[in-house]
């Protein structure tokens, strides 16, 4: 899993890339710990890259969503693949987390 | 280097004196179960070295090769390697270690047939195709139950520094008036006595080995497990033999130790109760097909796909699991939280399955063979299954669910066994199954009513709840219609698998953006068949190749064929059915 963070219009985007499984899950969840703690109040995971996603995958988006206890932090995700987005619907995770369809459309959102 | 300890009964990778023969001293070198290489024991007399079964492992042959140099060195000995069978995984590094060649190269040994599939390198009977290795042929000077073999032969000068004479005798044994042991008892010097068995049926040319105490027993104590039993040259019926001679053995000899080809060695007792569970399981096994490169390929193709299926279901199960436990917390029911995360080894399984995935990118990078994925699925699938069935999955989780990875591990055994799963054809109404498929789907598991009538009590009340909310209304977004055929048909095929079949389409279909679902059925002569139609506007139709494989599979175990249409943005899944 490899992830890379840049920021656009105040919102810190971390590109994920690869299967979001046991090892590499907590890699992301870190990122957005660091993030939160610097200040960032916007917070976009990019998951254009991700191939995969396990059930520890989407544990670990679930724990790290509740570790967001500040109700001015908007996180949410975009660019979710067809593989991706069939688990995320079919566990009903999506109704949980923001999914936007671009970065463009998540930065509009977050204006 | 390390290998793993192979047993309490003797120490690995050390020197012992052989039990029941106060002249010879064995070095077992152990290891953990593979497919890459068997067990290799040293065995020391005062006048030989015995190297059994070299293995594949060069590292392992290394280690073998300095101890077998050591003690040389001290007490100049001709040094002889027997084989309990010519498989590849018992003798690879005999193609390519030093050890082997050179003017100080050991004798080599074995049954005569595997001898010959040796000399001519013969790639199916030893395997090596199986693991897409070519050969090179072999000498074997010493070759036991040739059918030419005299009462007595002596092999002079079969190894030219040493010259060692080595008389083979011919001593069967009759058990019964029906069965009789072959039997050659190998000398080579005043103390040297090798007893040479034939004990067919995991190879034609499989042999035990007796020194003292121990008895060598090659792959004789794997040969009717899932993978094994139907390679080229298994034979059940020579196999059911060996088993009540190999009893015969163990109860009327002194035989202390078993030492296997792969694993742990066992005590005589341990044995004799692991041979007597194989005969009733080799009863079984007549109608196994033959394992070869081809079921290699196809049965790797259908792990792969298969594994892809059981982690995708698994991950949507566990999902829901987790996502419900999510949503009470923040209902501050941390407890109900906990028991949900409990109740089964979520994480257990998921590292189990990340394993299967590491080992197929290997495999996908070339490093691994269709038969190392073959095994290793099979691996997976029996380590899923315990942890599966200590679960209590179906207390939440729609049963549908939790019985398709169960049924995909069990077919997964089946055919990794040589068999075909069962299907269970029965005769059916085809609307009525239609129709129960798509309610079971949309309906939630506990309605509204439900839990109005369970709020009294707090405990059946919080267990509603919970299947409530692990309940996921996927097909809420995107309503799924039914249109019947007019006049009612039965159809024959196996209910169960069929209504798993069209679940899972149907979810595959909602998962990956279809829209205006339409589900119908109809008969032409003697077919029936059910369609689904999806629209899937704007994004293209994306189902992949492999899952729709996986489908069309999934569909001749119902007993039908499987096709997929796509007429613009409309796809459209058509199962054919043989209809009454």
């Amino acid at each position: 899993m490899y992830t890379n963070t840049s920021h656009r219009e105040g919102v810190a985007i971390i590109a994920l890339s690869g299967g979001i499984d046991t090892d590499a899950a907590p890699k992301p969840e870190r990122e957005l710990t660091t993030l939160v703690r610097k200040g960032n109040r916007k917070i976009l995971l990019d998951f254009s890259e991700v191939t995969s996603i396990s059930s520890s995958g989407l544990r670990v988006l679930l724990s790290t969503s509740k570790k967001i206890t500040d109700p001015q932090v908007k996180f949410g995700f975009c660019c979710v693949g067809p593989e991706v987005n069939e688990i995320m619907k079919l566990t009903g995770v999506t109704t949980i987390f923001t999914i936007f369809s671009s970065v463009g459309d998540a930065l509009d959102e977050w204006k | 280097m390390h290998l793993t300890n192979g047993s309490d009964l003797l120490k690995n990778q050390g020197w012992q004196p052989v039990p029941g023969d106060e002249h010879a001293e064995i070095f077992p070198c152990t290891r953990k179960v593979d497919t890459n290489s068997s067990n290799s024991y040293i065995i020391s007399t005062p006048s030989q070295i015995v190297l059994i079964d070299p293995g594949g492992s060069m590292e392992q042959m290394d280690l073998l090769a300095t101890e077998i140099e050591r003690i040389r060195g001290a007490n100049p000995r001709p040094v002889f390697v027997y084989l309990t069978h010519a498989h590849i995984d018992h003798f690879m590094v005999m193609q390519s270690h030093p050890f082997f060649s050179g003017p100080r190269r050991p004798t080599n040994a074995a049954h005569a047939t595997g001898a010959a599939s040796l000399q001519n390198a013969d790639n199916a009977t030893t395997q090596a195709d199986m693991f897409e290795i070519q050969l090179n042929p072999m000498h074997i000077p010493i070759q036991f139950f040739a059918p030419d073999f005299e009462q007595e032969t002596e092999f002079f000068e079969i190894c030219p520094l040493e010259a060692p004479c080595v008389r083979v005798q011919e001593s069967d044994i009759t058990i019964n008036e029906h069965l009789v042991l072959k039997r050659q008892i190998v000398v080579s010097g005043p103390h040297d006595r090798i007893e040479v068995y034939s004990l067919p049926g995991h190879s034609h040319d499989s042999i035990c080995i007796r020194v003292g105490g121990l008895l060598f027993i090659g792959d004789l104590l794997v040969a009717a497990s899932p993978g094994v039993a139907g390679i080229r040259g298994w034979s059940q019926q020579e196999l059911l033999v060996s088993l009540q001679k190999v009893h015969w053995l163990l109860l009327n000899e002194d035989i202390r130790i078993c030492c296997p080809g792969h694993g742990r060695l066992i005590s005589s007792a341990g044995a004799e109760a692991v041979f007597a569970t194989m005969e009733k399981e080799a009863y079984f096994l007549a109608e196994i097909q033959e394992i070869n490169p081809e079921w290699a390929k196809q049965t790797a193709r259908y792990a792969n796909d298969l594994m892809v299926r059981v982690a995708e279901t698994f991950t949507i199960m566990a999902g829901r699991c987790y996502r419900a436990a999510h949503i009470l917390e923040e209902l501050e029911e941390t407890g109900e939280a906990e028991n949900l995360s409990g109740l089964v080894c979520l994480d257990t399984i998921d590292s189990i399955l990340a394993d299967f995935h590491r080992f197929n990118e290997d495999y996908r990078a070339g490093n691994q063979r269709d038969v190392h994925l073959a095994m290793k699925a099979g691996q997976i699938t029996a380590k899923l299954e315990a942890v599966y069935r200590t679960g209590q999955l179906d207390l939440v989780i729609d049963p549908y669910l939790v019985k398709r990875v169960e049924r995909l591990l069990s077919d997964y055994i089946t055919i990794f066994r040589g068999f075909q799963p069962t299907i269970e054809r029965e005769e059916f109404e085809l609307d009525i199954l239609v129709g129960h498929c798509i309610e079971m789907l949309v309906s939630p598991p506990c309605s509204d009513e439900d839990l109005i009538t369970l709020a009294d009590d707090e405990a059946l009340y919080r267990q509603a709840l919970v299947k409530r909310l692990v309940y996921v209304p996927v097909f809420e977004e995107t309503p799924v219609s039914f249109d019947p055929s007019e006049y009612p048909f039965s159809v024959v095929a196996d209910r169960e698998r069929l209504q798993d079949l069209i679940a899972s389409i149907l979810e595959d279909v909602a998962g990956t953006g279809g829209e205006q679902i339409t589900v119908s059925d109809s008969k032409e002569t003697n077919c029936g068949f059910v369609t689904i139609s999806a629209e899937f506007s704007g994004r293209g139709i994306d189902f992949p190749g492999e899952r729709l494989g996986f489908m069309i599979k999934e569909c001749e175990l119902s007993g039908g064929f499987l096709s997929c249409e796509k007429v613009g943005e409309v796809m459209s899944i058509v199962i054919e059915l043989p209809a009454l």
